[in-house]
């Protein structure tokens, strides 16, 4: 058997594959916890437009540089929402990240 | 070739492409685009490579020539990762002659030369095509995981480096004679998706962004008519030989035959995908299309179909002569050539800028941001080089600029106004902390 055919066998195939998948876990994750944080958005459309004029009226508030939003997390019980942003000012000489808590409208169900 | 033979004459050509990107590379303002590198903002399309810039100004300095240093030297590795796959696809002769022609070919070296992030999709996709190239020739699991580890990280790194997911597509479809799917790397690519899917779907901003900056490159329906104009107004010589080359592959493939390399197949692909670009995104066609190592691919194809040693050498050097040529008349390399300080992003929009200011209107300039700059600038002034001429003298007098967010829309509103002629290099502004 050549080397050629000895990296095509089944269980080469299978290690290569896990080692994918793992990789692939292991970037996805952040993301996929983030998601999670943010759910309440992909199921309400008056929730979206709410977080989407806070980020617009954030950039507004902030300046002109804090264009780097992160809305990290949506979170409350019944119809009023708390969303979490991260804003950050970009200059090379400054490193300026913070947080602000945000509640937003009641939201009809 | 001897290797040692070959070695020299890669320095040497890697010594001139990286001469061609240093030389002169802090002259000028930065423009807009270059600015947001500079500040590292996230761009709609593109999340980690600014941040390149912002460490390279940590060490070097805050000036135009840290901001832009990483991006030149991009580019004089994509010249590295061109003789790789010239190398690869065919010879050692071809890949030298494919890295000599990239090294001076005009657009990619004043692309090279700004901090703008296009430059990094040529480097992208040349290393996705040598990874695709050498997994399939040597099957090892170092291959594997480069190839896999490319696939992941390039989207995050430029938006646009999917496209090349497309060409490679079209080649396993190609070659595996429609049954695309027996072959791993397809599968590959859709797992290797993933981390980029999850990432854009747990960023609402981005998405946001995404939508108007989408919005504004797409721009009116198609037309044969538009795509014609615009083909011919956005980057001649670059997008006339890209689709030269399809017709090349065309006839090569459909009437005579001889389409054989990898190589052809690929770059069969990416010629369909520049056709299909440059008709759907009818505004801003080069911003997308890059073809420069299609380009060279085919130059140095067609330089040697001549077997006739005099007429190669002939011809590559009457090449060398035209791009130097036209690299040294180019006003943001040469910069003595330039008649004003502020980068060609004003200089193209200075007529337009006068006629308003004549009117007394306020002008209006993209900051790509996905709001406008609304100028007011002095009656007294007139010229907006000659504003910022006169406002480094009168640093006190009055002169504002109102930035207002509109998303191309009519109804805008005030964004924040700075007093500063400073904003003009907005590198050189620190904001005001809130």
């Amino acid at each position: 058997m050549n080397k050629k055919n000895m990296n095509n066998t089944g269980k080469n195939k299978i290690i290569r594959w896990l080692i994918v998948f793992f990789f692939t876990l292991i970037f996805c994750s952040p993301s996929l916890i983030k998601i999670y944080n943010l759910r309440y958005l992909y199921f309400s459309k008056l929730i979206q437009s709410q977080s989407i004029s806070l980020i617009t009226d954030l950039r507004e508030q902030k300046g002109w540089s804090a264009t780097d939003l992160d809305l990290f997390g949506i979170t409350g019980d019944g119809s009023v929402k708390q969303f979490g942003f991260y804003y950050h000012y970009n200059h090379p000489a400054v490193i300026s990240a913070k947080q602000m808590i945000i509640t937003g409208l009641p939201v009809k169900k | 070739m001897k290797p040692n033979q070959r070695n020299l004459v890669l320095i040497a050509i890697l010594a001139l492409a990286l001469g061609l990107r240093l030389f002169n590379l802090g002259a000028g303002d930065l423009t807009t685009d270059e600015a947001k590198t500079a500040l590292g903002v996230a761009f709609p399309h593109s999340f980690l490579l600014p941040q390149i810039s912002v460490i390279s100004q940590k060490i070097f300095g805050f000036n135009e020539m840290a901001a832009r240093l990483p991006f030149a030297l991009l580019g004089t590795g994509a010249v590295w990762l061109m003789f790789i796959f010239g190398r690869l696809v065919k010879d050692d002769k071809f890949g030298l002659l494919t890295a000599g022609l990239l090294a001076v070919l005009p657009g990619n070296v004043i692309l090279s030369r700004s901090a703008y992030l296009d430059i990094s999709l040529v480097f992208i996709w040349l290393l996705l095509l040598i990874a695709w190239l050498i997994w399939e020739r040597q099957k090892s699991l170092a291959g594997w995981l480069t190839l896999f580890l490319i696939i992941l990280i390039a989207p995050f790194l430029k938006i646009q480096a999917v496209y090349l997911f497309f060409v490679l597509f079209l080649y396993l479809v190609y070659q595996r004679r429609g049954r695309f799917w027996r072959d791993e790397r397809f599968w590959l690519m859709a797992v290797g998706w993933l981390p980029f899917l999850f990432y854009f779907l747990s960023q609402p901003q981005q998405l946001y962004d995404m939508k108007s900056y989408i919005t504004k490159q797409i721009g009116d329906a198609s037309s044969l008519v538009s795509f014609l104009s615009n083909l011919w107004q956005a980057n001649g010589i670059l997008l006339v030989a890209s689709l030269g080359g399809l017709g090349f592959f065309v006839w090569r493939a459909g009437i005579k035959k001889q389409v054989q390399s990898d190589a052809d197949k690929l770059m069969g692909g990416f010629f369909l995908l520049i056709g299909l670009i440059l008709f759907f995104t009818p505004n801003n066609l080069y911003y997308y299309v890059m073809p420069d190592m299609a380009v060279v691919y085919f130059s140095a194809y067609f330089i040697t179909s001549f077997k006739k040693r005099t007429r190669l050498v002939l011809l590559t050097a009457v090449c060398l002569i035209i791009n130097l040529g036209l690299i040294f008349t180019n006003p943001n390399i040469n910069f003595a050539c330039s008649n004003d300080s502020l980068g060609y992003f004003w200089q193209n929009n200075q007529r337009e800028i006068n006629s308003l200011i004549s009117n007394g209107r306020p002008v209006f300039l993209d900051t790509g941001l996905g709001f406008t700059g609304k100028w007011y600038i002095l009656q007294t002034t007139y010229k907006t080089d000659y504003f910022v001429n006169w406002r480094k003298k009168n640093p006190l007098a009055p002169a504002w600029l109102v930035l207002t967010k509109t998303n191309y829309e009519e109804n805008y509103r005030q964004f924040e106004v700075w007093r500063d002629y400073e904003s003009v290099k907005i590198i050189k502004v620190l904001p005001a902390l809130k």
